[in-house]
């Protein structure tokens, strides 16, 4: 394959070139993070694997940000694309074999309750919603992930997903009674 | 239990997959320190530049084994904006078996789940197995009443996988072609088994082999014999939300070739 030193073409040519600043990635990142960060925990098994990519995915967002345009679709849902295409990767990459669920990382995490028994009834609710989200299929999943993890709206996700926002829907309902099962059978409690 | 414990439970369910904790301000300043300091530092940077109007990659020689993941972003057409907070403009509502259809006002954001159709015997114990890929013959095999899946599919589509819920009385089947477009065929005999829609697209009604077809974008809704049908035809690299004319001359002929 023929390569291109873009750098020396630069020169001769002055193209132009835009490369997102500090500031401006500040801004994204700190718009997009958390929604990115829930998106990804509800797409992934192993949640230690959730800060490396979502690491990647705002890495993409800074490498790919001159190519954005508006006239193909919003920012949001090209960030959420970036997301989409990342994990992607990752299950290919890594193949998912079986449930790779980490228990250690949800016990790790704290819940703003003060009482210890409030406490110790989010993280295993938490849980129980991980691995009841671990069951669901791909599909499902990912659909699950962009609704109440990147808190997309129906239209954007059927985009996103090549489905009719129709499908979506019914997708939605039946991944919820899907998880509605599996935590009641797991002795899942509601607070 | 009675159904005004399990709905609130249903609402309750989708409340924890909005509010979960999953801790992310652990990492969020870790990961922006490290990508301002890759920024400043021009470790790393756009990998796209413009030439005479054009966005063009910069190319880099990569040892063979590298992994070539293209850009999949789907690129369509039409920008839309969405409104903030929750209106549920309800325009239309109609019944085709045991799904419920609600049509939305356009510029309302649509409902986030249509529940109109949940059960109470939801809480039923369930003994099927995780869902797992089936195929043609076995989920013939597993579904429940009086299920039938087509004997047509439009020409370039086969059978790509299927699904069975609820002890086969819900069945998901998948037909794809090459371009990765879709014709999902959604079948349930019972009201458990099946899933309203919730749609911001135009629905019509019409017949066809006798039976009263509901119809609104890329979908078509069904009943025969007791069993709910629910058919989506979705375009991979379009914007299209409607069925093209063409492909609206297969819908009769794969709903009659169910019998």
């Amino acid at each position: 394959m023929e390569t291109v030193d873009f750098e020396i073409y630069e020169e001769k040519n002055k193209t132009n070139f835009y490369e997102i600043t500090v500031c401006e990635f500040t801004e994204i990142y700190k718009t997009y993070y958390k929604r990115v960060f829930k998106y990804i925990c509800y797409r992934i098994d192993d949640q230690h694997m959730a800060e490396d990519l979502c690491s990647q995915v705002f890495e993409k967002i800074i490498e790919k940000y001159s190519s954005f345009s508006r006239n193909n679709m919003t920012f949001e849902g090209w960030i959420f694309a970036i997301a989409r295409n990342t994990i992607t990767d990752y299950h290919r990459k890594n193949k998912r074999r079986g449930f790779h669920f980490s228990l250690d990382y949800i016990i790790e995490m704290v819940s703003s309750k003060p009482s210890p028994d409030d406490m110790i009834l989010t993280e295993e609710n938490n849980s129980y919603l991980f691995q009841a989200l671990a069951h669901l299929n791909e599909r499902d999943r990912a659909v699950v992930s962009l609704k109440y993890g990147a808190e997309l709206k129906n239209t954007e996700i059927a985009k996103l997903m090549g489905l009719s926002e129709s499908n979506v829907s019914v997708i939605l309902c039946r991944s919820l009674k899907k998880l509605q099962k599996k935590l009641v059978r797991g002795g899942f409690k509601y607070e | 239990m009675n159904k005004k414990a399990d709905m609130n439970e249903f609402k309750q369910l989708q409340d924890l997959l909005i509010n979960v904790d999953v801790d992310s301000s652990k990492y969020e300043y870790i990961i922006l320190n490290r990508l301002k300091y890759k920024i400043e530092t021009g470790t790393i940077k756009s990998n796209y530049i413009e030439k005479d109007d054009l966005y063009m990659k910069r190319k880099f020689f990569r040892p063979a084994t590298t992994v070539a993941l293209a850009l999949s972003i789907l690129i369509l057409g039409g920008s839309a904006t969405y409104a903030s907070g929750t209106l549920d403009s309800i325009i239309a509502h109609f019944q085709i078996g045991n799904a419920q259809i609600q049509q939305y006002a356009m510029d309302s954001e649509t409902k986030d789940v249509n529940t109109a159709s949940y059960d109470e015997s939801l809480l039923q114990e369930d003994t099927s197995s995780d869902e797992k890929s089936l195929t043609l013959e076995e989920v013939k095999k597993v579904a429940k009443g009086d299920i039938k899946l087509p004997n047509y599919v439009p020409e370039g589509y086969a059978f790509e996988n299927a699904t069975a819920s609820f002890e086969g009385a819900g069945v998901d089947v998948v037909y794809s072609n090459k371009s990765g477009d879709t014709i999902v065929i959604l079948a349930s005999s019972t009201k458990e088994a099946t899933c309203g829609v919730a749609t911001t697209e135009e629905v019509s009604e019409t017949m066809i082999d006798g039976k009263k077809v509901m119809l609104s974008g890329n979908c078509a809704l069904w009943e025969s014999n007791g069993v709910t049908y629910q058919l989506y035809w979705n375009y991979k690299n379009s914007d299209e939300v409607n069925l093209t004319s063409s492909d609206m001359k297969q819908v009769p002929k794969i709903i009659e070739s169910m019998k």
